[in-house]
């Protein structure tokens, strides 16, 4: 069975909501993980409010694609999962400009590491991309990132190398 | 010294062979096409069926039937704009494409909401049909390209 079947979407969340960026090591205040105020951030979910969201899906066109390669004896299970990252604000320049920080945030020079991938590089699809306005006339704006990781046994947590 | 006889027929017959490849990678490529089309339009989702009509595949000099649009009684205009943007954005890729391109597509104006808005609820169909299609035929894509492409 592949180790490579777990949500990118959640390792996403882990990153934006860290108050330092693991990759430039600066203080970032992107938003709270299932805040109630503010920026909240959210998992495969978007919630009725706050009016200020983030919310981190698994892309369901992401395919768990096993590519085992046989290095020096031991096997590395890598994949490509695509989260899409949804951002909703009253106010579509916040919507913007919230959308440009994620990327931001993600799209660094650096691996990241959880406790089971290693992850080596985050491509950015597309610029923020405007889906309209909810019910509620909200603005709703998705980037689409396209994550490559490898399965690895245990190391340190969220360090980048 | 040894002369060799017949060389310009030779790069003669293989510049023509290599014309050949050309003219048969671009029907593979066609094939490619309209194989992510088909497999995308099973994917699409429904209302009126004019997002799925929406689909297409252009080359260079290409021209197609105009789809068989489905009138939307509620909101008439919109229909219209579908049709003058399809032919639009088909006319446009089959004149200003390159010899070697082929490119799949869909112009209804309303195909990137429908494609990237995952909290949508379908009845039939769902959100990244197109990117879904192109991912399943990603490993085949080169196989169907040089079956065509062969001497």
């Amino acid at each position: 069975m592949s180790k490579n079947n777990e949500s990118a979407a959640i390792d996403i969340k882990d990153i934006i909501t860290a108050d330092t960026n693991p990759f430039t090591g600066e203080a970032q205040n992107i938003g709270k993980f299932a805040a109630k105020m503010g920026w909240g951030v959210f998992v495969a979910q978007e919630p009725e409010s706050p009016d200020n969201t983030i919310t981190i899906y698994d892309s369901p066109s992401s395919s768990l694609t096993v590519n085992p390669i046989n290095k020096k004896g031991r096997y590395f299970e890598s994949s490509s999962p695509i989260v899409q990252v949804r951002i909703r604000s009253t106010d579509y320049e916040s919507a913007y400009a919230k959308a440009v920080e994620v990327q931001d945030a993600v799209a660094n020079e650096g691996s990241y590491y959880t406790r089971k991938f290693k992850y080596s590089a985050f491509y950015v699809n597309n610029p923020p991309f405007h889906l309209g306005e909810d019910s509620n006339n909200r603005q709703l704006l998705v980037i689409n990132i396209t994550c490559h990781r490898t399965y690895i046994l245990g190391q340190e947590s969220g360090s980048p190398s | 010294m040894a002369k060799i006889k017949g060389l310009e027929k030779v790069i003669a017959n293989l510049n023509k062979e290599v014309l050949g490849v050309k003219k048969r990678s671009k029907k593979g490529l066609i094939k490619l096409g309209l194989e992510i089309k088909r497999r995308s339009q099973l994917k699409t989702p429904i209302e009126f069926g004019n997002l799925k009509a929406s689909h297409y595949v252009a080359w260079k000099g290409s021209s197609t039937a105009p789809p068989a649009w489905k009138a939307d009684t509620e909101s008439p205009d919109k229909m219209v704009r579908l049709q003058r943007e399809h032919n639009s954005v088909v006319n446009n890729a089959a004149s200003n494409l390159k010899e070697t391109q082929v490119r799949v597509g869909v112009s209804a104006f309303y195909a990137g909401i429908q494609h990237e808005n995952l909290e949508f609820q379908h009845t039939v169909g769902e959100a990244k049909f197109m990117e879904k299609a192109i991912r399943e035929i990603t490993p085949n894509a080169a196989k169907i390209v040089a079956e065509d492409a062969k001497f």
